[in-house]
């Protein structure tokens, strides 16, 4: 299982809707596992393509209602309007510490249900 | 005499239009009041943090025209974009950048420009707020108070009937329902009654055992089996038999049923949720539908409204849709046209969402751009009446003109060509050219 993170110059991509890169990392050891990229267009592509990898939880910066919808739709946990950088807040991720302030986009700590998890099948 | 530093940012802030101003380090040093009340962002909070995380817009990684500015001096000019607030909307905005610099030339950072591009008055969002449940989505009160009524039904085990025209998502409260229910981890079984023959239908209710009658040669396990510890969703109830209609009184009465064939009953342990399009108690009084069955199913009813009486949900629902028609489809598209969603929302909308559905995907299919124009969508929803804009103060005879004119145009002066197009014969074009002097 893994723990996935859009990211731009090894930080958290400032906006899911057209990042491209991702890394994972393997959920239980932390550790960086690899870089994929991410297929641009529909909300439904992406989702449709991250659906296909055991993910823990997707950890991503602002993102756009029909995008969110779109992992919704698939069931798929995520973290959103998240920053930083990407190996430091996996690492809050894993120290159950993602939720401080500091992790959170301007303006977005005060909103709260970012994380919304599968509603079967899946255990943070 | 040179402006105050008050007077300047008193300036600045009495704009209307967004400025942010940034260091060499995308470092954030200035934000007026116009950007604070497009980006929903306090100045206070931003000063100091990078642009892009203050911004996120759709060019901040890619292409960011600060970037281009900063490290190559261009000047960018209303160039399209969109950034996303806090609360996951897309706000179009218009943006410019500069360089600053001070008197010597030394670059100290960029600034940019920028305004929120209204949305078309008819796709103004809602003065109500977005409500999600299960599947459904609404931003009408009336679906909202259904919305906040399902939880409750949904704890009881009481049989629930839903009524509503065909295609207003009554499987999806059904679902919903199930969802939030103590039974959730059990099945949800949906039986269409009015899609099964008559004759078949008590097997498919309630299974029959092998050597129950020829060709059956395996037991084979009914809809209520199927359903057990879980949720039996009866669609078009008011379609069955008088027979099943007694049949399935005894099991919501007994709790227990017989399959075919079989010696001993079985428990039915099924939540009931029936639905129709039809008017039950009228059935009921005209003697169609038996007054027992009708109060066993009828303890909860729930009234689902139909499309055409909440217009306001349309764009919503289309964005929706289009979403799940792109994942089932691969195609994308970006949106519907203003006035195509102006159509769609004057439409009545007979078979309702699934309706709805149906004419988007018909769009889809047709459009090859990357946003549905109105011709895009079926025949059945076009505006009737002349494709002229024909402005109220004009007479027949000069929208005639206009069209006539029209059509000759598009068909490069062609008279014969022009007067299929038309529909008429040609010689009742020339007569009509000669009464309008054309």
């Amino acid at each position: 299982m893994y723990v996935a993170v859009t990211v731009w110059q090894g930080r958290v991509a400032p906006l899911f809707d057209t990042a491209r890169w991702l890394w994972l990392y393997e959920a239980q050891s932390g550790m960086w596992w690899q870089q994929l990229q991410l297929p641009g267009g529909a909300p439904a592509v992406k989702a449709d393509f991250l659906q296909n990898w055991p993910l823990v939880l997707l950890v991503c910066g602002a993102i756009s209602e029909p995008y969110a919808w779109a992992l919704q739709e698939v069931q798929l946990p995520y973290a959103a309007f998240m920053r930083g950088n990407a190996d430091e807040v996996v690492a809050a991720y894993r120290h159950g510490s993602l939720e401080h302030p500091c992790w959170y986009l301007p303006g977005c700590g005060r909103h709260r249900h970012r994380r919304r998890q599968r509603r079967r099948g899946w255990r943070e | 005499m040179p402006l105050s530093h008050t007077w300047a940012l008193a300036v600045l802030d009495s704009i209307t239009e967004g400025v942010l101003a940034v260091d060499q380090q995308w470092r954030i040093t200035y934000f007026n009041r116009a950007a604070e009340r497009i980006t929903g962002l306090q100045g206070s909070e931003v000063v100091g943090q990078p642009c892009w995380e203050v911004l996120r817009s759709n060019l901040c990684d890619n292409s960011c025209p600060l970037a281009a500015t900063l490290k190559q001096g261009q000047e960018v000019k209303q160039r399209i974009a969109y950034i996303v607030t806090a609360e996951g909307r897309q706000k179009p905005i218009c943006l410019s950048t500069a360089l600053v610099q001070d008197e010597k030339g030394h670059i100290l950072g960029g600034v940019e420009l920028f305004r929120h591009l209204e949305p078309p008055s008819s796709q103004a969002p809602s003065a109500y707020q977005t409500v999600q449940m299960g599947e459904m989505v609404s931003c009408t009160p009336r679906m909202q108070q259904l919305f906040q009524l399902l939880p409750r039904v949904a704890e009881s085990e009481s049989a629930v009937l839903l009524q509503g025209e065909s295609g207003t998502g009554k499987e999806l409260v059904a679902r919903a329902l199930h969802q939030y229910s103590r039974r959730r981890q059990g099945p949800f079984v949906a039986v269409n009654c009015g899609a099964i023959p008559d004759n078949l239908l008590e097997a498919e209710f309630f299974g029959y055992k092998a050597g129950a009658f020829t060709d059956a040669r395996r037991n084979k396990p009914g809809r209520f089996a199927q359903a057990h510890g879980g949720t039996l969703f009866l669609d078009e109830i008011g379609d069955i038999s008088p027979a099943l209609q007694l049949r399935l009184l005894r099991v919501l009465q007994e709790q227990q049923y017989e399959p075919l064939g079989a010696t001993q009953t079985e428990q039915a342990d099924v939540r009931i949720i029936a639905a129709t399009h039809r008017d039950l108690a009228a059935e009921v009084a005209q003697g169609g539908f038996r007054e027992d069955l009708y109060y066993r199913l009828n303890v909860v009813r729930l009234q689902l409204p139909p499309l055409r009486e909440r217009p306001e949900d349309i764009p919503l629902l289309t964005e929706r849709l289009l979403l799940r028609l792109q994942r089932r489809t691969g195609r994308r598209v970006e949106g519907v046209l203003p006035e195509t969603l102006k159509i769609l929302k004057q439409y009545s909308w007979p078979g309702n969402i699934r309706e709805l559905e149906n004419a988007l995907e018909h769009a889809m299919v047709l459009c090859d751009g990357q946003w549905l124009a109105p011709e895009h969508l079926p025949s059945g929803l076009q505006p009737h009446g002349s494709p002229v804009a024909a402005p109220q103060d004009q007479t027949l005879a000069q929208v005639e003109k206009a069209h006539i004119l029209k059509v000759l145009a598009e068909q490069q002066g062609n008279r014969s060509r022009a007067a299929r197009v038309l529909g008429i014969h040609k010689t009742t074009l020339l007569r009509k050219l000669k009464a309008f002097q054309l």
